[in-house]
């Protein structure tokens, strides 16, 4: 719980850094719609370290939102176990953040207030009014606090989802959970978006759970990309991204980014190659 | 790489429509559209006016039966006399205001009241819902005489007829309403951990405003309808009494008159309802250099 009596910003200093991140451990896990007969995810098994970035990456409809559903409480898995910091995941917690598809702005919220929202649904608007400053740093942080008073139908698509980034950022999250978060935008911003998440990322020291299917976004962002088959998702292989960090669109241009991209997109369509050889 | 560059790429379009009329050019192209939106349809009435005046000018038709323009505008001014002089229509067009406003009130609170009950209930929205939908496929017309039966010839069964005819559209649009936020809208709360009622208050009822006002704006026109017809079959005053004793008498210049005075109630009840509606969706209206673009 936030101490309400801390007026002072909630952002770890760059020294916390180390121990903030939490771990994520998931142990056989399968889901399935049960309305739907559906078997979205088949006995998957991993960890995630602490402060690490992470992607998933696999074909639309292959159950990787999902994965994210479960690993933010949103949704029970059929079978398994998901463990934060080692505690069973019951349900969602406040040590988590997530970012959506859409930015999912309330309209009738300035900026500033809707990176308050969730602080104000948890303590009430004392508490957001007391972190109104923090608010403030966060969309500083992200260059938009000329646009602190603006409501969300005067901000472009990345801005948008830029203030999406700030209302996640809003609680000092342990665990950030970014379900396809730039997918709807246009191939600049999202380059640029990108690189503003590595810094957020390495400036929270959060751990990061990205879900996407732009290979090239994955490679760039994380430490391990997982490529999951078509449904029911199984991991076909996870590749550890060596390059250090901070990470510029330079790296995307070697030839070593390449030979990964590559080797990804090959995976992929064997797993497509696969399912199709299944279904004949 | 840093993304300043990007900001101020975006900076100048979102900082001059942030103050909605501040730009010169754009507060001019603003007044020019609001004055074609007036002027084609008075060119168009006029136009209508102009071949109804001939019309019954060359005598195609009885003017008994088909008033003339020039003799409907002057039965408009001879109401219009009449109620600023306090003369015989007067206590007639209050009744019907009267009718009119207790009608949509009762519309507006018992329809918003019941549509918040039929939208965030599981049994209101699989149970009550269905039924609301399929008595609002029956023609309300038909209980005026059961409201005359049970309430007598006074007040009280119009103002039933107006609510009941108005009160379809509140319920509705407010239970719809309160069901309108996206998936993800709803996921985004879950995952906050929003209880049930911060739910209600910072996501669906905000969201359920445009709709509501929508209904309310549609309430504001059925309830003089509602007033209206209670009147025609009730008798006993008000502005629907004036119109079918005029009628009767073939005054058919006058009873144009009093429909188009009658009308005014309606209208101003849509503008004020259109008025309170800007203020509070203000989100909903705030003009944009780039409408539509996004």
């Amino acid at each position: 719980m936030v101490n309400p009596d801390s007026a002072a910003p909630l952002a770890p200093s760059m020294r916390e850094r180390e121990a903030r991140g939490g771990d994520i451990s998931i142990e056989e896990l399968s889901h399935t719609f049960v309305s739907r007969d559906l078997r979205v995810l088949d006995s998957l098994s991993l960890e995630i370290a602490p402060g690490s970035f992470v992607s998933f990456i696999g074909p639309s409809g292959c159950g990787k939102s999902t994965l994210l559903d479960i690993l933010g409480g949103l949704l029970r898995p059929t079978a398994g176990i998901v463990k934060r910091n080692g505690e069973l995941v019951e349900g969602p917690t406040e040590d988590v953040g997530m970012m959506f598809q859409t930015p999912a702005l309330l309209p009738w919220r300035t900026a500033v207030d809707n990176v308050l929202l969730p602080l104000e649904i948890r303590g009430g608007k004392e508490l957001a009014r007391e972190n109104r400053p923090h608010a403030m740093d966060l969309l500083e942080l992200t260059d938009l606090d000329e646009f602190a008073t603006v409501y969300p139908h005067e901000l472009s698509g990345g801005m948008a989802q830029r203030v999406a980034i700030c209302r996640m950022l809003i609680t000092s999250p342990q665990i950030l959970l970014l379900d396809e978060p730039f997918g709807a935008l246009d191939e600049l911003t999202r380059d640029r978006m990108d690189l503003e998440l590595q810094r957020i990322c390495a400036n929270q020291g959060a751990t990061a759970v990205l879900i996407t299917h732009a290979i090239a976004e994955a490679v760039l962002l994380s430490d391990q990309v997982y490529v999951l088959g078509p449904r029911p998702a199984r991991v076909m292989e996870c590749i550890d991204i060596p390059f250090g960090r901070p990470r510029t669109l330079e790296t995307s241009t070697s030839a070593e980014f390449s030979d990964m991209v590559r080797h990804i997109r090959r995976l992929l369509d064997e797993g497509e190659a696969q399912a199709a050889k299944m279904l004949e | 790489m840093s993304v300043d560059a990007s900001a101020k790429v975006e900076e100048p379009q979102t900082v001059s429509s942030a103050v909605p009329g501040a730009h010169p050019r754009l507060a001019q192209r603003v007044w020019a559209r609001r004055l074609s939106a007036l002027g084609w349809p008075l060119a168009v009435a006029l136009g209508i006016a102009v071949v109804w005046q001939a019309i019954v000018s060359l005598e195609l038709v009885n003017p008994i039966i088909f008033p003339s323009p020039l003799g409907v505008a002057a039965e408009v001014l001879f109401v219009g006399g009449n109620l600023a002089t306090a003369g015989y229509i007067l206590p007639e067009f209050w009744t019907t205001v009267q009718e009119v406003l207790v009608g949509f009130v009762l519309a507006a609170s018992v329809g918003f009241s019941l549509g918040t009950l039929v939208g965030v209930t599981n049994i209101g929205r699989r149970g009550v819902m269905p039924i609301l939908v399929s008595l609002n496929t029956m023609p309300k017309v038909a209980f005026a005489p059961v409201f005359i039966a049970w309430f007598g010839f006074g007040r009280t069964p119009k103002v039933l007829m107006a609510m009941i005819i108005a009160i379809f559209p509140v319920i509705v649009n407010t239970a719809s309403g309160l069901l309108s936020p996206s998936a993800t809208e709803i996921k985004l709360f879950r995952q906050l951990r929003a209880s049930r009622v911060q739910l209600l208050w910072k996501l669906q009822l905000p969201s359920a405003l445009p709709s509501i006002f929508a209904g309310l704006r549609t309430a504001a026109v059925f309830s003089v309808i509602g007033a209206v017809i209670g009147e025609f079959i009730g008798g006993g005053s008000g502005m629907g009494e004036l119109i079918r004793v005029g009628s009767d008498m073939l005054r058919m210049d006058r009873v144009f008159g009093l429909i188009i005075w009658l009308s005014l109630i309606g209208l101003g009840l849509y503008g004020v309802v259109g008025l309170i509606e800007r203020r509070i969706v203000f989100w909903k209206h705030i003009p944009t250099q780039f409408d539509g673009v996004t």
